[in-house]
């Protein structure tokens, strides 16, 4: 994203707030994209429902796990190589 | 002679217990939304643990052992579990490239989703709905909105450019987004519409 601030285009910032809520804008990115989003409730629209997708993607997601047998059983095979 | 490869094996089991072990479960969980069976998952974070403690020596400590385990997992999955499986739901890379060209077209607008339509869902409605997509698709959207890599790492899993993750992920996410909204719909979760 450049530093020079262009004209408020939309389209254009839907693609950078997903870049800001994936963590990949510096900060001075990251500010300048704040306070355009703030100035238009299209925007703001977007990005939290954007938040939102991310955060729910993240939370409720079922997540597995190997348990500690599993890992046990990872040692003493590597032990055994 | 002996004392000295004792030694040895003992510094790379405290690596791999230190330094990749605790990362068992993540990558279980990736395994388990790839191959979406849990033997197929255990067979896969097995094989990827026992390559990367054969290939240890290649590893430099306090590097990213997450992302070294994660790519290595991939590459197994590619390799041998989807040759097995006769590679399954593969993208078909010219309705990328199609998408992109349209998404050019019209101005790069995404796919949006109301936060109240997640508010009715459960975790298990996400989840299918996820595990329905191509598994290239998957793969991005378990990568960077369930493990939070970022694109570089990713791009580095799974040997593509960072532009490519980007628009992957985009497409990713509107193709889980369209089939919530569906499902939303079905379910009458989605009342003002």
């Amino acid at each position: 994203m450049s530093h020079i601030r262009p004209p408020h285009n939309c389209n254009e910032l839907m693609k950078d707030i997903s870049l800001l809520l994936d963590g990949e804008l510096d900060r001075h990115s990251e500010n300048m994209l704040r306070e355009e989003i703030e100035k238009c409730e299209t925007c703001k629209h977007y990005f939290n429902n954007h938040a939102a997708y991310k955060k729910n993607v993240s939370q409720k997601v079922t997540r597995m796990c190997c348990g500690e047998n599993f890992k046990d059983a990872l040692r003493s095979k590597i032990r055994g190589l | 002679m002996t004392a000295v490869s004792t030694d040895q094996i003992t510094d790379k089991e405290q690596l791999f217990e230190d330094e990749l072990l605790p990362h068992a479960d993540a990558l279980y969980n990736f395994a388990y939304h790839l191959t979406y069976n849990e033997e197929d998952a255990n067979d896969l974070v097995q094989e990827t643990f026992m390559k990367a403690f054969r290939f240890i020596n290649s590893f430099d400590s306090g590097t990213n052992a997450k992302a070294w385990l994660f790519k290595i997992l991939k590459n197994g999955f590619i390799n041998e579990y989807r040759r097995k499986k006769k590679e399954p739901n593969k993208v078909d890379y010219e309705d990328i490239i199609a998408y992109q060209d349209a998404d050019e077209e019209n101005g790069g607008v995404a796919f949006d989703l109301r936060e109240d339509i997640f508010d009715g869902m459960m975790g298990d409605e996400i989840t299918i709905a996820l595990n329905r997509l191509p598994i290239d698709f998957k793969t991005v959207i378990l990568l960077c909105d369930i493990e939070g890599f970022t694109y570089e790492e990713i791009a580095k899993i799974i040997d593509i450019p960072i532009g490519t993750v980007r628009s992957r992920l985009h497409r990713a996410r509107n193709m889980l987004k369209e089939s919530l909204k569906e499902y939303a719909e079905k379910m009458g979760y989605n009342k003002s519409e």
